[in-house]
């Protein structure tokens, strides 16, 4: 399918939408403005309200709070139908008396295109996703992967404006998974819509997304390219949810920019943020390095002990965990052409990090 | 491999064995019963057709053979018109409410059919509720005539049927995934023809089970249409039970019993054969 077949992608405008279950709010005030052609993820652990953002884009569900434009037009009164949104759900759902070539079809016949129209746009689509040689198949004749192709083959076959993606992969093996994120990045670059993704997944949301949209409990906690949101989490969810963390709590110093880290019982300073006071720091796994014997710490840096708890071993990566003096425990890894040797369990190691690679938190 | 595929022949050998109960009570109670009935239509004493040709003799054995065809099919027809929207219903509806409308769909079938169709000349007939209700607000001078009328016996059989057909397809249609709805929706479809192209043909298993139990049904009945339908009402079961019970005419009563049987049979597989077509050509 050439670009040129597909129109460009529409706007996508939450304004202060807000959704509630009985006394039960999913939604919070959400605001959120989706550009034209963007690939956008909303994150979240379930319950976050990131699939009833979703589903209300679809028309499964209304708001009952603000309104949600489509290229500036509110779409609050049309039903799901005339929306003109491609949807791929996370378990295919595709229609099991139809074979491959009827379920592709489907969006094309609703919409009334004649017999040639169909059998060009449902080959092309075919092609898109490689299964052109499946048209004749069943749904049950088919792999998972397959499946979850043919149903974006169907979502993307009308030429839709915007693509909603309800955890499209959460129910394939990881090795599939991450073949199909692949495939993913291979149609966006390929349609031009604008594609509005749902997760759980973090490592999806980091590997597909222009713009990740942090969510907790209806509200939106952050929002930011996927770099930004790795490495400079707004808040202690963000910094928690997203990649592996170690959180370390901040007593304050007396003086501004200054504070104690509980867990190290060491002096940490920082120009002083604005906004509120931050009660944490987060530090990458990767940011802690293992100072190996007589090698001395790099200046400014915060170096502590630490006994080994647990190792996992991964083949290019080591994962450690390590006990501080007052118990708690703190990750960090290397990378195996760095790393002399594994190390045991109950060995004392010297670990240190750079002030600057950490991230200050205030709670939320 | 060799290992896994005899130890799988081997559990499938001894699973056969709980089938062996049934199949000799199908053998003992069914085919041995009914072998008997093939017998005894054509020996009487010895070997003769003339039952069957009598049956083709006189025109009222065909009749009432088209009739109770007739009367089933449009039985089964209503059945379905009826059932389907409440099978529907209570495959949507709140839990709670289902388990209270599940008991009502129930109870009368607890009940004996016997019961059931004599309880509509206590309600239908000349000095029955309806007729003295209707009196007694000054709305009919005179009893209506609602007992032994065609309509009645429609009336008591989906009465007694319609459960079954509510129940296939509440099985069925519990089970049709709602998300497909849903997906057929934002891809374009109306409610209308999600339910026409996607809930429709998921849920026709249930409706073709529920068709022929209750075609298959309705075919053999004679206590219902003898209780409350008018002398033209009879069906085959009628004819049946008098060639056993009056006349005493038993290798008659079977050639008419096989006749009864191959007509049914007939029917459900042109059926079937209408929905194995239907499902082939399935298309939007």
């Amino acid at each position: 399918m050439r670009k040129a077949d597909i129109q460009t992608g529409a706007t996508v405008d939450f304004q202060a939408v807000g959704r509630s279950f009985g006394k039960l709010d999913v939604l919070k005030d959400f605001s959120l403005a989706i550009a034209a052609g963007e690939f956008l993820t909303l994150l979240g652990p379930s319950g976050s309200g990131k699939t009833t953002a979703l589903n209300m884009i679809a028309g499964f569900l209304q708001p009952t709070s603000g309104d949600i434009l489509i290229d500036g037009k509110s779409i609050a009164s049309l039903p799901p139908e005339r929306r003109n949104v491609g949807m791929v759900f996370q378990n295919y759902s595709l229609f099991p008396h139809m074979n491959v070539f009827d379920n592709v079809a489907f969006p094309l016949k609703m919409r009334r295109a004649s017999a040639q129209l169909i059998k060009e746009k449902v080959e092309k689509a075919l092609e898109l996703v490689h299964l052109a040689d499946y048209a004749a198949r069943m749904p049950t004749q088919i792999s998972g992967g397959q499946r979850q192709r043919v149903a974006f083959a169907r979502a993307i076959v009308f030429a839709p404006r915007v693509l909603l993606m309800d955890e499209p992969l959460g129910a394939l093996d990881l090795k599939l998974r991450e073949h199909m994120q692949l495939e993913i990045k291979r149609y966006r670059d390929e349609i031009g819509c604008t594609m509005i993704y749902v997760t759980h997944d973090q490592g999806e949301a980091l590997t597909l997304s222009d713009r990740i949209v942090v969510m907790n409990n209806g509200r939106i906690v952050q929002i930011g390219g996927p770099e930004e949101i790795y490495d400079r989490p707004a808040n202690r969810f963000s910094a928690e949810f997203i990649g592996e963390n170690n959180i370390l709590r901040l007593q304050p110093n007396g003086k501004a920019g200054h504070w104690v880290i509980e867990e190290l019982k060491q002096p940490f300073a920082s120009p002083a943020a604005a906004g509120p006071a931050p009660q944490a720091l987060s530090i990458r796994p990767e940011k802690i390095a293992r100072l190996k014997a007589g090698e001395a710490r790099g200046p400014g840096s915060i170096a502590f002990d630490a006994t080994i708890a647990e190792i996992l071993f991964f083949g290019d990566v080591i994962k450690y965990s390590a006990r501080l003096a007052d118990g708690a425990l703190i990750k960090f890894k290397e990378h195996r052409a760095a790393a002399t040797s594994v190390m045991r369990v109950d060995q004392s190691v010297t670990l240190a990090f750079a002030p600057g690679d950490a991230v200050l938190l205030a709670d939320e | 491999m060799m290992m896994n595929e005899q130890k799988q022949a081997r559990s499938e050998g001894s699973a056969f064995w709980l089938l062996v109960p049934a199949i000799l009570l199908l053998i003992g109670l069914f085919g041995y019963p009914l072998l008997k009935v093939l017998i005894t239509s054509i020996l009487d004493p010895g070997f003769t057709l003339a039952h069957y040709l009598r049956i083709l003799d006189r025109p009222i054995y065909l009749t009432v053979l088209a009739r109770t065809v007739e009367v089933s099919l449009i039985v089964t027809a209503l059945c379905f018109l009826l059932g389907y929207p409440a099978a529907y219903y209570l495959a949507h509806c709140p839990p709670r409410l289902r388990t209270y409308l599940f008991l009502l769909i129930l109870l009368p079938m607890w009940t004996s059919l016997l019961i059931r169709s004599y309880s509509w000349i206590v309600v239908l007939g000349k000095n029955g509720v309806i007729n003295l209700g209707l009196i007694q607000l000054g709305l009919i001078a005179e009893p209506l005539q609602m007992l032994y009328t065609t309509g009645t016996v429609y009336l008591a059989m989906v009465q007694i049927l319609l459960p079954i057909m509510i129940l296939t397809c509440y099985g069925v249609m519990i089970k049709i995934d709602q998300g497909l709805v849903r997906a057929a929706r934002v891809l374009g479809a109306s409610a209308w023809r999600a339910f026409a192209t996607v809930y429709f043909p998921l849920s026709l298993a249930g409706v073709s089970t529920g068709a022929v139990i209750i075609f298959i049904l309705a075919m053999g009945f004679f206590v219902t249409p003898a209780l409350v339908g008018s002398r033209q009402d009879i069906m085959l079961g009628n004819l049946i039970e008098t060639q056993i019970n009056q006349a005493v005419n038993l290798g008659f009563a079977s050639a008419l019993g096989l006749l009864l049987l191959a007509a049914t049979i007939a029917v459900v597989m042109l059926f079937r054969a209408v929905m194995r077509w239907r499902f082939s050509h399935a298309s939007v």
